[in-house]
């Protein structure tokens, strides 16, 4: 056993699709600490809920906030699954602490907004990491909980009438920004601190930073 | 029995670091042997015990090793689950939420037999006193119990294992005087009822004299016993600075000691010391006016008062504290607010120089020249998260004084400090005090209290009726018959009783529904008031359906928004009154054994649940240290921004911990895992399925015989 066992970049490239135990706890505490998350904006943003059935499309607009653990789970483990994973983490432990979007509804709602930002990411499969797969997971998790929501509360309104309409757009453009940009922006915040040693996902971060200074330098 | 251990020439790097953690290490001990190494750091120890325990060093994870570390001629990394390894920090080795589940763990990721794991459990939670003769139960929630009752029970865990080697990673720094005896005993016993072989890296040499039968010196030796009185003032202290009147301190309006009377003056150092529990950091946020006091004041002097209306720290805005008082909390990561070490003596300078607020430029070159103070100037471009723990611990003490408080506060300065760090902290409070500014510090290093000659201010536990056991009853339902149902019953039923109802938007199928679900729920045992408590948020989301239906809907038409309305609450009442009070460990019992999902995915999710209030608590030290820092007047969203990316560094954190004291225990092994906990079913459970499916085809059928059924509403 008196070998040497460097692992550089290039042996990494050939990386394994199997969950080590490290990824599991990973993902599922981001969904833990999702859940949190998602309370402190319902915080934020409780004050103007009230005006949601009013101005249509308000309530899109913010909607995105509620869908980033799943992005942000799989940029970070990059497994297979990791998206439905941390949703449906966040989505029970959110039923069982109770919340008003009805409990075990919470279940339904955090897995289908999971399958929707996993599918863009299996159809490259699983092997593009950027900044625009993101923002399309993002954008692609947005019309699920569009589509979910007419599909069980707002049967009674027409889907492709104009509410229908100012609400999809909306649910694209904010699924986009928090699920996307926003999921991209914290990735690379939790990544320059180190935390990310562990993942190919922080190494390619921190190699970056660390090949760009020494270029200054 | 004990395994021998063998280093041979081993070195590690960490992934994307140039210089080696450990470097060609070579160390032996026997089969059976105990061995005490002590040095306090520098020589990579925490590294070498997790590659003993086999739980560092595979190849994904890109850090780089040479040599061999072998378990009788096993390589560690095989050898996983052989080595029982103990933490430092007692909290982090927590991973289900009671003793018992924690017990069992290890024993059940071995795929040890079942009744073997409950003979063992038994054994060895007596053995470590956490047994009923000591007044805990095994169901007791692994929160309620103090640091060394925390370590003990890792201890108790580790046995169940049957180990043929334990390793302790400093497991006494965290506990107070009287934890210590009790954690070393329990260690030397396990040792002795197991004949495992013992390594243990700990500094305070004397608690494991007649232990251990060999010791090692490794990395730098330090005496620290040998700075005793060496920084001590040389004059008496100055006028009062802080004043504690008849002060309660606590959470939730209970106090955790008894009311405090006393004073704290400038050129003077005072150390807040007593047992874990008694509050000593309650204390001092109470003091730097982060928490509000039950009773009594908190006052500070006039001279630090100056032109404030209040003598209350509590009542000053976030920039009137900054400058008076600032506060280092014990986890360095709770007080970063930039993400630059540059930035984070910029942010400190703003605070004692306002005049340089508005020339950048100079703000800078004075922030790197204070950050060259301090030895840190090198490191001035990076993320401070990044930095070594002992640098992290400089810049916050650092940031902390370049603000120039009067009263500065620091909660454990010194835990987990290399020599090095550790003579810099002494010698960075000294200045500060013989400045004249008044120091307080919450501390349990004997060493540095001497070496400061501080003046000690002990906290006494307050003694009361210990009775955890009544907040640890299981309340699983208001209902007998919900809680007799298998979780998974619960968690389903609720949702199978509501989702048909999608099919059809109408008045008629989706009032029987409510209807039925309230004549079951209330014959049930729930109450009316229970019910309304626990569904109240969805009668505010069916009415916000109502407007919006209304409002949105083509023809306005006041049936379908009735109808939504209704059908809101029929398919969520359900699902929340059910789901209310499940024990999740049991929901996870039945997920595995039920539904025979992945045991690693449902466990670690399980794990990660009981991170939530530990990162609920960070998120509270992260608002106080904005607070002191003088930044706590910012927009709600950008406020919502900031504090997601540090909860997730912190979760990340946490979580990659927790990965290691899972695999420590040998979880995620290709063994079939034994369950000790059975998840059980009965007849009452079919019949509930039943129920669940009646009610909506009952609803159903009724709308469709009376001619209302309205399939999918205006979706189709």
């Amino acid at each position: 056993m008196n070998t040497s066992s460097p692992v550089t970049a290039s042996a990494a490239t050939t990386r394994s699709l199997k969950w080590r135990v490290v990824d599991i706890t990973v993902a599922s505490v981001i969904g833990v600490a999702s859940s949190l998350i998602y309370w402190l904006a319902a915080l934020a943003y409780g004050p103007i809920s009230v005006l949601d059935s009013f101005i249509p499309g308000l309530w899109g607009v913010i909607n995105g906030l509620w869908l980033f653990a799943a992005p942000l789970a799989l940029i970070i483990v990059r497994k297979p699954g990791a998206a439905i994973y941390a949703e449906v983490v966040a989505a029970i432990l959110e039923s069982l602490l109770g919340n008003s979007w009805g409990g075990t509804a919470t279940f339904l709602t955090g897995l289908v907004q999971g399958i929707a930002a996993e599918v863009v990411f299996l159809a490259v499969a699983y092997k593009v990491w950027n900044l625009w797969i993101t923002v399309l997971s993002g954008t692609v998790a947005g019309l699920a909980c569009w589509g979910y929501t007419f599909f069980t509360n707002l049967q009674a309104i027409d889907w492709n009438g104009p509410y229908g309409a100012m609400n999809l757009i909306t649910t694209l453009i904010s699924g986009a920004v928090f699920a996307g940009f926003f999921v991209w922006w914290l990735y690379l915040g939790i990544a320059q601190t180190g935390a990310l040693d562990h993942f190919e996902s922080g190494r390619d971060v921190r190699a970056k930073a660390t090949g760009a200074t020494r270029e200054r330098a | 029995m004990g395994s021998r251990i063998e280093i041979k020439n081993w070195s590690y790097r960490y992934p994307l670091n140039d210089a080696w953690a450990v470097e060609d290490l070579t160390l032996n001990v026997a089969a059976g042997e105990k061995v005490l190494l002590t040095g306090r750091s520098g020589w990579g120890k925490s590294t070498v015990l997790q590659a003993i325990a086999g739980i560092l060093g595979s190849a994904d994870e890109g850090g780089e090793s040479r040599g061999s570390i072998t378990i009788d001629d096993t390589p560690a990394l095989q050898a996983r689950g052989r080595v029982g390894l103990i933490l430092q920090n007692p909290e982090s080795q927590v991973i289900f939420a009671r003793v018992q589940d924690n017990a069992t763990f290890g024993g059940e990721n071995l795929g040890v037999e079942r009744e073997e794991i409950l003979t063992r459990t038994e054994e060895a939670l007596h053995t470590v006193d956490l047994d009923a003769e000591h007044g805990i139960s095994p169901q007791r929630l692994a929160q309620h119990l103090s640091g060394g009752q925390t370590q003990r029970l890792a201890i108790a865990s580790i046995m169940v294992m049957r180990p043929d080697v334990i390793i302790c990673d400093e497991p006494t720094a965290n506990l107070d005087p009287d934890g210590v005896q009790c954690v070393v005993d329990a260690i030397a016993d396990a040792a002795r009822q197991t004949g495992a072989t013992l390594l243990v890296v700990d500094h305070n040499v004397q608690a494991w004299d007649g232990i251990v039968e060999r010791r090692i010196a490794l990395g730098e030796q330090v005496d620290f016993e040998d700075y005793a009185g060496r920084y001590a003032s040389t004059r008496p202290h100055g006028p009062k600075a802080l004043e504690a009147q008849n002060l309660s301190f606590g959470y939730a309006g209970e106090p955790l000691s008894y009311p405090l009377t006393t004073h704290f003056h400038t050129h003077e150092v005072t150390a807040i010391t007593g047992v874990n529990g008694a509050g000593k950091t309650t204390l001092s946020l109470t003091l730097a006016g982060l928490l509000p006091a039950l009773a009594g004041e908190v006052r500070v002097s006039d001279a630090i008062r100056a032109d404030l209306p209040s003598a209350h720290p509590s009542d000053w805005d976030s920039h009137q504290l900054a400058e008076r008082i600032q506060y280092v909390f014990q986890n360095p990561e709770h007080q970063f607010v930039t993400n630059t070490v540059l930035g984070e003596m910029e942010s400190a300078l703003r605070i004692s120089h306002p005049e340089l607020a508005k020339d950048e430029e100079e703000l800078a070159y004075k922030a790197k020249e204070r950050l060259a103070y301090y030895d840190l100037a090198e490191q001035q471009a990076q993320n401070p998260y990044s930095l070594s723990g002992g640098q992290k611990r400089r810049l916050t003490v650092a940031c902390a004084i370049e603000a120039k408080p009067k009263i500065l506060l620091v909660d454990e300065p010194t835990y987990g400090q290399d020599p090095r760090t550790w003579l810099t902290l002494v010698k960075m409070f000294a200045k500060l005090r013989d400045e004249g500014t008044c120091v307080i510090t919450v501390t349990h290093d004997r060493a540095f209290i001497d070496a400061l000659g501080a003046r000690e201010l002990v906290i006494p536990a307050r003694t009361y009726d210990e009775n955890h056991e009544d907040k640890d009853t299981r309340v699983d339902s208001p209902s007998r018959i919900v809680a007799r149902l298998n979780p998974l019953t619960r968690f389903f039923t609720g949702l199978l009783v509501g989702l048909p109802l999608i099919i059809s938007l109408d008045v008629v199928s989706a009032s029987v529904a409510l209807g039925a679900i309230l004549v079951v729920l209330l014959a049930l045992g729930f109450s009316p008031k229970k019910l309304a408590l626990y569904t109240w948020p969805m009668l505010i989301g069916a009415a916000g359906s109502f407007l919006t239906v209304i409002i949105h809907n083509a023809q306005h038409d006041p049936v379908l928004a009735s109808a939504t309305a209704i059908r809101v609450l029929a398919m969520s009442a359900p699902a929340v009154v059910l789901v209310m009070g499940i024990d999740p460990t049991d929901l996870a019992d039945a997920f595995v054994q039920k539904l025979h999902l992945s045991d690693r995915f449902v466990y670690a999710a399980l794990a990660g649940f009981r991170l939530l209030p530990l990162l609920k608590e960070d998120l509270e030290c992260i608002h106080q240290a904005r607070t002191i820092r003088g930044l706590h007047t910012r927009s709600k969203f950008r406020q919502l921004f900031s504090d997601a990316l540090s909860i997730l560094i912190l979760a990340v954190r946490r979580s990659t911990t927790l990965s290691l004291v899972m695999q420590a225990r040998g979880f995620g092994a290709d063994v079939q895992r034994t369950l000790v906990r059975i998840s059980r079913t009965s007849a009452l459970d079919w019949f509930a399925y039943a129920l669940a499916v009646a009610i909506p085809l009952l609803s159903l059928g009724v709308a469709y015989y009376s001619g209302s059924m309205n399939l999918f509403g205006n979706l189709i």
